[in-house]
């Protein structure tokens, strides 16, 4: 169960105490954290540093949504899920084909969820025999 | 009667041209309690009149329509609705609804009822108008003691004077006023009678008191006739009612007027006679002549002859048409019936244009039996006329039965209740002059208080009750003597009585000499200039002989036949020099003995009145001799042939004399085919004259309409304009379509729609290009609201979606419930539709933040779980934050999830634990502004730090204090929480909840850093937030969202 730091996710969530749970729930499931950020801009200016495994990417941000972030994560071919308080939420043509999950999740479905955009060799780590 | 109504009444008619004259009439009146009015006014019974409403503005005494069984009431107006005609009854209004068939003679009617219910105190005014209704009315008024008016010239005179002057002319007006000045002399009539009413009950019943005596000489004076003998309460009555007239209230005066003025006389007098008529007055009588009379006057006439009756003084042909009803009803029982000529005559031409109408008032008709009025009349209840087939039979002419040759060739003659007019002298002439006018076995049927009796030898009483005569055939018939006027006739009167006994001696003288004349003087015959004989001498027989044909006192026709020439000769040189003329020698035949007459005519000494008068004296010249012995006499043979050639002129003078004569029998036949003529002439004029008033009726009535309409047209037109700016002003697009879709109008805000153009009023709205994005199937929406007649509502949009519409279709409904059209309306609603958007974004925002929130508090629930000891721990730690978040919530939500400044966060966050009023926190920095999620999580951490303070810091003793200070620093913003005064404070052992949740809040929500300095005289936590616009900012508003 520890997270193989390899495996980063960035986490966009401007809701601090949102942004926490989320943290501690995929440090849990021992996975490297990059973020979180409260902002699009954060989230790009981190992206130049490292490229994530994946991402959990917060429609409403903070200043604006989420989708230049998204865009770029497009660009760089990290995939991505997108959790919103929105149940019907509009998501721009380039990312409709993306999850969406919708607040309040039970933490099993945040990891599931991830667990469908990670490739299979890098296995979940939850069910991934250790090296 | 007075003490029901002490106030006058006043009935008011008017036609064509009355609006105006209402108006000047009413204009001078304020409200007063003598005087109560009602207003007539010819319209057609299906006229909505406005009378009311234009009256109303004329006056200001209230103006009401009359209602059926309304009282009376002064300082009232009521006003006639037109579809009824209006009376009044026991000081009550009484409405009958109109019929279409009856004529227009609502005045009469109701100024008729007037007079019989108020009396005296009624007034009948008549104003402008065509025609003659109103005459009948004021005439049985002025009967019963009331006041008539009538509108008369003035500088606006009435407009059409036809009505009033009508009234004028029959002598019915005691006022004729210009218009203006009628009322205020109403005023006056009312307090006039008011104290008059107060002083009466004097002695007589005239109330004249000692002026009486005066005014009968006057009137038997100046018109011959004795009223000394008329019912006194009547005669005061009308003396009284041309004293008001004059404005005079002292009958002394009057009286004095009377002497001075001739024609006062006159019109009081006129006055005085003014009667009524009805039918079948005096039924009984009427009876009598159907059974005693009628049937004998057609007995012996077959199909070819005539019946002619005559009823002189006719008046309004109440009687002419009561015979005629009688004569009809007799007629039908006969096979063969022979024609009837019925004649009217008055010396009132406008009593005779009603007579000749033949319509009247339900009073006068009341004595009708219902069988007759079913038959003979038509109309009702409340006005009758006489039905086509009775008037046909009845002519009305001009006439006077004393200035005027009578009728001839009569079977009746009706007169009832005009010989008591007429004084002794008068019926003296009259009646002899009926018995010329009948045939042999006519009939005379007069009034109840009416005879002939004083002429006993012209004829023999039928009924002596009913005052029914027969023509007595032993007077021979002879045509009158020519009139002498009324004051000759007076002067006899007063001549006659002149024998006393002082005059015997001369009256016995008078007997001799009369003797003497008559045994001694030459006979001779007293003439007057047309040659008929006014007195003979005795022994005229000699010289004169009764003629041939009908008996004549004409002295030409009764001389012998030799005398004739040299009378007739003589007789107008007389005349013509004014000179005694004598001829002597005229040869006269007696037997076969001759004799040589002279003869004189001596003109008199002219009467007074200028009648000519003459006297012939005839005597004997010679004894008679035989024609031979005359023929004898003279030898020689020129005489002999002197003699034959007078013999044979005279033979030629006596073809001469009997062609003349026979001349004079073909100008007699041509004269009376000439006065047949003249009768159907005169019937067809009678028509005329009925179709003229009808026209003129029914013209007057059209002006009133014509005059109410201009008044109407003005309000419609007013209203008109009214919509129109309405329509044009307002900004709803509206357009109204007839049944076949053609547009009848719209308002301008529709040509943004629809590409309309005034011209297009009356083109299909369907072919007009319209601006709509989809119209859809307009005309299918439009006849299905035809159809259903239900509104049908839908959507449209404009311009690209730019403009949003709600299209109304509605049915047009027109006043009787029928749909004849649509209304298409169009509601801008970009607003509502504006509205709709924002309605959702806010759900949805409102979902998004419930959804937030429940997974903030999801997060909460976990990191509480994961550092909580026990579950009671949890629900203490769990709860206190779910309380901090609640707090900072409503604070942001007090601000409208706006922007919150900072003092204000750390006022909520601190506010709860600050028990007393003591400064025991110090607040200090410059403006700094949170968003509304940033201005939660620094809310969450504030109260975090204020939990634990008021726990186990500062504020847990009364003297602790705490100072919060922050500052804008070059890498962002600084907040310094100090603690002070309280419990000495040692560094934890292990990290509490509160100080990792602020940490990490700090660090996750604003990239920023807590740092704890546990101090022992007390905690201070210093907060850095990096500079980040989305986060904070300082000084104004935060711009971020």
């Amino acid at each position: 169960m520890i997270a193989t730091s390899s495996q980063v996710i960035l986490v966009a969530e401007d809701e601090p105490m949102v942004g926490m749970m989320i943290v501690s729930l995929l440090e849990s499931a021992g996975f490297g954290i990059l973020g979180p950020v409260a902002t699009a801009a954060v989230g790009l200016a981190l992206l130049f540093q490292r490229v994530p495994t994946a991402a959990v990417l917060d429609i409403t941000l903070r200043g604006g949504p989420v989708f230049p972030l998204a865009d770029a994560l497009q660009a760089a071919a990290v995939p991505y899920l997108f959790i919103s308080g929105n149940t019907a939420a509009v998501l721009p043509a380039p990312h409709r084909a993306r999850t969406l999950l919708a607040k309040p999740f039970r933490p099993s479905e945040l990891l599931e969820a991830l667990s469908t955009l990670l490739p299979h060799s890098a296995a979940f780590p939850d069910t991934a025999s250790p090296p | 009667m007075e003490q029901r109504t002490p106030f006058v009444v006043v009935g008011v008619g008017a036609s064509a041209g009355g609006l105006a004259a209402l108006e000047h009439l009413l204009k001078p009146l304020t409200p007063t309690d003598d005087l109560a009015f009602i207003i007539i006014m010819h319209l057609p019974r299906t006229h909505r009149s406005a009378l009311v409403e234009i009256l109303a503005r004329a006056t200001a005494m209230p103006v009401h329509v009359a209602v059926h069984d309304a009282e009376v009431l002064p300082g009232c107006i009521h006003v006639g609705p037109p579809d009824h005609t209006v009376t009044m009854r026991d000081g009550r209004l009484v409405l009958h609804p109109r019929t279409e068939e009856v004529p227009q003679r609502p005045i009469d009617l109701l100024l008729c009822s007037l007079a019989e219910d108020c009396h005296e105190t009624a007034v009948g005014v008549l104003l402008s108008g065509s025609g003659s209704d109103g005459t009948l009315g004021l005439q049985v008024m002025k009967q019963q003691g009331g006041l008539t008016v009538a509108q008369g010239a003035s500088v606006d005179g009435p407009q059409y004077d036809s009505m009033p002057h009508s009234a004028v002319v029959a002598g019915v007006v005691d006022l004729e006023l210009p218009v203006d000045q009628i009322v205020p002399r109403l005023i006056a009539f009312a307090q006039q009678l008011k104290s008059e009413g107060d002083a009466k009950g004097g002695g007589d019943d005239s109330g004249l008191g000692e002026a009486k005596t005066g005014i009968y000489r006057l009137l038997l004076e100046q018109v011959g006739h004795d009223f000394s003998g008329y019912k006194e309460k009547s005669f005061g009555r009308r003396v009284r009612r041309r004293m008001q007239v004059r404005d005079m209230t002292s009958p002394a005066d009057y009286a004095a007027l009377l002497q001075e003025s001739s024609d006062e006389v006159r019109l009081l007098f006129r006055d005085l006679l003014i009667g009524v008529t009805c039918f079948f007055r005096d039924p009984d009588a009427f009876s009598a002549l159907e059974k005693l009379v009628i049937p004998r006057l057609f007995e012996n006439k077959g199909p070819d002859d005539q019946v002619r009756i005559w009823v002189p003084g006719c008046a309004s042909g109440e009687e002419v048409y009561s015979l005629a009803i009688l004569v009809l009803e007799h007629l039908q029982t006969l096979k063969q019936p022979p024609r009837v000529q019925f004649f009217g005559t008055d010396i009132d031409a406008a009593a005779l244009t009603a007579a000749r109408q033949g319509s009247y008032p339900a009073p006068l008709v009341n004595q009708v039996s219902p069988a007759r009025l079913k038959r003979f009349f038509s109309g009702g209840p409340t006005s009758y006329v006489v039905n086509k087939q009775v008037r046909e039979l009845c002519i009305f002419s001009l006439h006077s039965v004393v200035r005027d040759p009578p009728f001839s060739r009569l079977d009746l003659i009706s007169c009832r209740n005009l010989l008591i007019y007429f004084s002794s002298a008068f019926q003296n002439q009259v009646i002899p002059a009926f018995h010329f006018a009948l045939r042999p076995g006519g009939f005379v049927f007069l009034g109840s208080s009416e005879n002939v009796s004083q002429h006993g030898d012209y004829f023999e009483q039928v009924d002596r009750q009913h005052r029914i005569f027969k023509r007595s055939d032993k007077v021979k018939a002879h045509p009158r003597l020519v009139t002498l006027p009324l004051t000759q006739r007076l002067a006899d009167a007063t001549v006659a009585p002149d024998v006393t006994p002082a005059g015997q001696a001369a009256a016995l003288r008078g007997l001799a000499e009369a003797r003497i004349l008559d045994r001694f003087a030459p006979a001779h015959v007293l003439i007057n200039g047309d040659g008929m004989v006014l007195h003979f001498s005795a022994r005229t027989g000699r010289y004169l002989e009764a003629a041939t044909g009908q008996p004549n006192r004409h002295l030409l026709s009764m001389a012998r036949s030799g005398l004739r020439l040299d009378l007739r000769a003589a007789l107008h040189e007389a005349i013509d020099t004014g000179r005694a003329v004598s001829r002597g020698g005229i040869t006269l035949e007696f037997g076969d003995q001759l004799q040589l007459v002279d003869l004189t005519v001596e003109p008199l000494a002219a009467s007074p009145e200028g009648t000519k008068l003459f006297l012939v004296v005839l005597a004997d010249a010679s004894q008679p001799f035989e024609p031979q012995q005359k023929e004898m006499a003279p030898t020689s043979e020129g005489v002999q042939h002197l003699e034959l050639e007078l013999r044979e002129t005279r033979e030629r003078l006596q073809t001469t004399i009997e062609e003349y004569e026979g001349g004079v029998e073909e100008l007699k036949t041509s004269n009376e085919e000439l006065q047949s003529t003249n009768e159907e002439m005169q019937s067809a004029n009678e028509e005329l004259e009925t179709s003229k008033e009808e026209l003129q009726s029914i013209n007057e009535e059209l002006h009133t309409v014509n005059s109410e309409l201009t008044v109407k047209v003005e309000e419609v037109h007013r209203a008109h304009s009214d919509l129109r700016n309405v329509f044009e002003s307002t900004q709803v697009a509206t357009v109204f379509l007839n049944e076949t879709l053609q547009i009848r109008s719209f308002t301008p805000a529709m040509t943004g729609i629809f590409n309309l153009i005034p011209s297009d009023r009356g083109r299909p709205l369907t072919d007009i290009v319209n601006r709509l994005d989809d119209s859809g199937d307009l005309k299918g929406d439009i006849e299905a609201v035809f159809r259903t007649g239900e509104p049908v509502e839908r959507r449209v949009h404009a311009q690209g979606g730019i403009k949003h519409y709600l299209m109304r279709i509605l049915p047009y409904r027109s006043s009787p419930p029928v749909i004849d059209g649509a209304l298409l309306v169009f509601v801008d609603i970009a607003r509502l539709m504006q509205h709709e958007v924002q309605q959702q974004v806010m759900v949805e925002e409102l979902n998004h933040r419930v959804r937030n929130m429940l997974a903030m508090v999801t997060a909460l629930a976990r990191q509480v779980l994961r550092h909580s000891g026990s579950l009671v721990d949890f629900e203490s730690d769990f709860l206190d934050r779910i309380q901090a978040i609640a707090k900072s919530h409503s604070l942001i939500s007090n601000h409208g999830w706006g922007d919150v400044e900072l003092r204000t966060i750390l006022t909520d966050a601190v506010g709860m634990f600050q028990v007393d009023k003591n400064a025991r926190f110090t607040l200090k920095g410059p403006v700094v502004h949170f968003n509304s999620s940033t201005a939660l999580t620094l809310g969450m951490m504030l109260h975090e730090l204020a939990t634990n303070a008021a726990k186990y810091g500062a504020l847990s003793v009364p003297d602790g204090e705490i100072a919060v200070n922050w500052r804008v620093l070059q890498k962002g913003l600084d907040i310094a929480w100090v603690e002070s005064g309280g419990p000495s404070v040692n560094v934890p052992e292990r990290t509490g909840f509160g100080s990792i949740l602020i940490k990490r809040l700090m660090d996750a929500g604003f990239g920023g850093e807590a740092t704890f300095d546990y101090r022992r005289h007390g905690l201070r936590v210093d907060m850095l937030l990096p500079n980040d616009d989305t986060v904070f900012t300082v000084g104004g508003k935060a711009t971020a969202a």
